[in-house]
């Protein structure tokens, strides 16, 4: 769990080993619409937070097994999940304590028996730091997600497949999962453009994105542009034969629809090629490079043969066990 | 302004609690109950001569009476918390003493006011 997906609650932990300073916090933060969990001692609170992420973390001085100080620099040395905004409750007697308490790593202090107004108002005060962490970890995501989305279309581009095909593959070969890749191109994609208008033919390229995206699974597969009108999906725990089926499928329905736009209606087709392999490959030789070529070897043979059709093959065997595997399946029209 | 006449300083415990009179009683309640253990933790620090755990069960008293703005009590708390730290311990035995008087006015104060007198 880190700080985004807190969605705006930050809880607050509270370590206090005096049980009267300890149920006065309870009572004065939970007023004020916060979840409160307390301990009475730095031990407990560290080992709770090692478990559960605390955006805001309150705790005293002196308590038995570790003090306050010795939480805040273990909080500050261990990799949490997001920022720590740490409050140390001192006594009024001890001054000197305040900078010992900041330069330990502590954001702030409040002086035992602390004012409720007071301390409510340090608590907003962290808050509007935690939020905008929040929202900074929001926009370097949203900046993320930018580099790696093709921006007409929303699927995933270049960059992403270059950072994470060789990933997937890995995965499936060290597991001995299938995979499978499916390069698909439109048909005539030129034509379109040159007939109906460049818009259309982007709005075809989105459609043709979504109607792929409705056909595969969620949080498993993926689709990348890989060119112009080109496209890659990635098919994880999919031999080639699977990807075969989802693939005729796809060419069946898109060829059968309607693209409309600007009330102009016009059909399109799909060439599919398909390269993968199943569970009991031990190639270790496989690479995104191999794969893409051999996805577009069969996605170019579909081509030549007449377009709108799939054709598919298995990587990591020999040219002739391809074409005498008796799983093979034939290109479809 | 302070009361020096009261045990608790009715005025400021309110604040404190942010006038929560439920919150006041739980207070009361929790010191009531563990003020003899306290008290005992204290002597026996004392008796033994240990300065180190004097200091930290003064500190913790301290804290709790001061929570409940019982001012007079905390500061003879805090005496001893500093003859702790200083590991000086010769009047220790005296300063519990007064301690003990003062804790007996706090108590009475507390039961007082729960039975509502």
């Amino acid at each position: 769990m880190n700080i985004s997906d807190l969605n705006g609650h930050f809880p607050i932990l509270v370590a206090e080993d005096d049980p009267i300073a300890r149920k006065v916090l309870e009572k004065t933060l939970t007023k004020e619409g916060h979840e409160v969990v307390s301990v009475e001692n730095g031990r407990k609170a560290f080992d709770l937070f090692k478990e559960r992420f605390f955006p805001i973390i309150l705790t005293d001085w002196m308590m038995p097994e570790m003090d306050g100080i010795e939480l805040c620099r273990a909080v500050r040395n261990h990799q949490a999940s997001g920022y720590v905004f740490v409050i140390i409750l001192t006594s009024k007697d001890s001054k000197g304590d305040i900078v010992t308490g900041l330069n330990s790593g502590a954001d702030d202090y409040v002086q035992k028996p602390f004012n409720p107004a007071e301390l409510k108002a340090r608590i907003k005060t962290c808050l509007r730091i935690l939020e905008l962490e929040r929202s900074l970890k929001e926009a370097n995501e949203n900046i993320r997600i930018l580099s790696i989305t093709d921006p007409l279309t929303k699927s995933y581009n270049r960059g992403y497949i270059t950072e994470c095909l060789p990933k997937e593959i890995n995965r499936a070969i060290r597991y001995k999962r299938p995979l499978s890749l499916v390069l698909c191109d439109i048909d005539h994609f030129k034509k379109v453009n040159d007939t109906y208008g460049h818009p259309s033919g982007d709005h075809v390229l989105i459609e043709f994105v979504n109607s792929i995206k409705q056909s595969i699974r969620q949080d498993l597969d993926w689709i990348a542009r890989y060119g112009g009108e080109e496209f890659l999906i990635v098919l994880p725990e999919t031999g080639p034969e699977g990807a075969y089926i989802l693939a005729e499928r796809l060419r069946n329905s898109i060829s059968k629809r309607k693209f409309i736009f600007q009330e102009k209606a016009f059909n399109i087709t799909c060439s599919f090629g398909i390269s993968g392999f199943d569970s009991a490959t031990s190639d270790e030789n496989i690479s995104s490079e191999s794969l893409i070529n051999a996805a577009d070897h069969y996605l170019y043979q579909c081509k030549l043969e007449g377009r709108n059709r799939v054709k598919a093959g298995y990587v990591g065997k020999t040219q002739s066990a391809i074409f005498n595997d008796k799983r093979l399946m034939f290109n479809h029209q | 302004m302070t009361d020096v006449t009261k045990p608790i300083d009715m005025e400021e415990i309110m604040e404190i609690l942010d006038d929560d009179k439920e919150l006041l009683i739980e207070c009361f309640d929790e010191l009531l109950n563990s003020m003899p253990q306290t008290l005992a933790e204290i002597q026996s620090a004392i008796k033994e001569g240990n300065a180190s755990s004097l200091d930290e069960a003064a500190h913790k008293f301290k804290g709790s009476l001061r929570y409940i703005a019982a001012g007079t009590a905390a500061d003879v708390a805090y005496q001893l918390e500093t003859m702790g730290k200083e590991e000086n311990l010769s009047l220790a035995d005296n300063i519990f003493s007064t301690l003990c008087e003062e804790c007996e006015k706090v108590k009475d104060f507390m039961e007082r006011y729960k039975a509502g007198i």
